[in-house]
């Protein structure tokens, strides 16, 4: 996964970026394809880990080469594209989970209170039930994961989300949320802290 | 190292951010701490189960890519839908604007009250029953006509400031209007009496006072009828009246 993201920024080199930008600027249609092709996956995984939801994360998607589209011109050049991409794209989520959590709190609390009743997966030794094979249960610990990066807070889980899935250093997620480093750190830690109590059993399931 | 202090650099362990002979060290801890070690594997596998990319479908990709093609084009259509978009973004944030709206009204609140605080004088209190020495109109109502109107006072600012030093001396806290006249001797009489004080002796005090003051404009006062109103007056407890 670092990997990944180092052959990206390796891609992408500093003067080559600016020449992007000033090609975005001009409205070259081949700039944008350029740049959608690099940054898709960035844009719609984060979306994805934010919202926990695929449709939504495509939706955000759309709207942030949309924003790229027309609001280039409001693009200063103090940080680099990626990171004002990111930046977008955690405003958008923002919104959306203010909008989504207003309007259908019940519903989604409901819904991850109880995994049992939709189906999920709990790994419990003491039961006799039949464990499932291991891609299978990879795939409950995906879900898992997701439904308990969907409780925390909406910070922490940006935060998390920075380091974690995106792996970026704690200078870049804090120019990205705009806060302290300090804050960054403590954000991520509580973050870390409650998935990590939240998913013991599914952990010591995947021991067994 | 302690268990606190692994806890607290456990996570820069993990990122990778931790200098490598403080590293060296949490190592050593957890090869003994089974605590924080069994800490460190959950929060690692946290970190390694999160590690997965999303990769967005390929249909998603040519679909976004012709909606934002569509949709940056300009025109009426796009035009239209920034419109709309706008309000839509407007109602659906409408409880951040909603607190904007909330925090301006606190300014006016706040200057309602003041306007409020404003109508009440700042004097302090002493100042503001002071006696009242002339006392040209009675403004006790709109329509009753003022029944001192026609009477001038005719006397110099330094009359003042002996009558007053007169009206000092006096004990009570109280209040008289009287209505003086200049002797051509240069002292002063009672003609008559508009309000008694409660204090007889007031009245009498205020009558000697006004006997043994010498008034120093006396000449030059043609007409030497002189209203004095003596309002509130402070006890003055060293008084020998009293």
């Amino acid at each position: 996964m670092g990997e990944l993201t180092g052959s990206v920024g390796s891609r992408i080199g500093l003067h080559e970026a600016e020449d992007l930008v000033v090609r975005l600027r001009e409205h070259d249609e081949q700039a944008f394809s350029e740049v959608f092709q690099l940054y898709k996956d960035l844009v719609y995984t984060l979306s994805v880990k934010l919202l926990s939801d695929k449709t939504e994360a495509l939706d955000i998607t759309q709207e942030v080469f949309l924003t790229l589209f027309r609001k280039i011109h409001h693009f200063r050049g103090d940080c680099t594209l990626k990171t004002w991409l990111y930046r977008v794209t955690l405003n958008q989520a923002a919104n959306r989970n203010r909008w989504w959590r207003r309007r259908f709190l019940n519903q989604t609390e409901s819904l991850s209170v109880k995994p049992k009743e939709e189906g999920h997966f709990v790994p419990d030794p003491a039961s006799d039930q039949p464990w499932p094979d291991r891609a299978v249960y990879a795939a409950e610990i995906h879900k898992a994961l997701q439904a308990a990066l969907d409780e925390l807070p909406f910070d922490q889980r940006a935060a998390v989300v920075l380091r974690d899935v995106q792996g970026l250093s704690y200078e870049e997620i804090a120019e990205i949320l705009d806060a302290e480093i300090g804050t960054v750190k403590s954000r991520i830690a509580r973050g870390r802290e409650r998935l990590k109590d939240r998913l013991k059993p599914y952990r010591e399931g995947a021991a067994l | 190292m302690t268990c606190k202090e692994t806890r607290n650099r456990i996570h820069d362990y993990l990122d990778g951010e931790l200098a490598a002979n403080q590293a060296t060290v949490l190592e050593e801890h957890l090869g003994e701490c089974n605590d924080c070690r069994e800490a460190w594997e959950g929060l690692n596998w946290i970190k390694q189960s999160l590690a997965v990319r999303e990769h967005l479908p390929v249909a998603a990709q040519e679909h976004i890519w012709t909606q934002v093609k569509v949709k940056a084009g300009y025109g009426w259509p796009t035009f239209l839908y920034e419109q709309w978009d706008t309000f839509r973004t407007f109602w659906r944030d409408l409880d951040r604007q909603i607190l904007y709206s909330k925090l301006s009204a606190v300014p006016v609140t706040v200057g309602f009250f003041v306007m409020i605080l404003m109508q009440f004088p700042l004097v302090p209190f002493q100042d503001w029953t002071y006696p009242a020495f002339e006392m040209r109109r009675m403004p006790s109502s709109v329509f009753a006509e003022p029944l001192m109107t026609e009477v001038e006072a005719r006397h110099t600012y330094a009359d003042i400031d002996e009558i007053w030093s007169a009206a000092w001396k006096i004990p009570y806290e109280d209040s008289l209007s009287l209505v003086a006249q200049i002797t051509p001797a240069g002292h002063a009489e009672i003609d008559h009496v508009l309000e008694y004080p409660k204090n007889q002796n007031l009245l009498a005090a205020v009558d000697d006072s006004l006997r043994s003051t010498q008034f120093q404009s006396a000449q030059d006062i043609r007409n030497p009828l002189v209203i004095y109103s003596f309002q509130k007056i402070d006890v003055y407890s060293d008084h020998p009246d009293l």
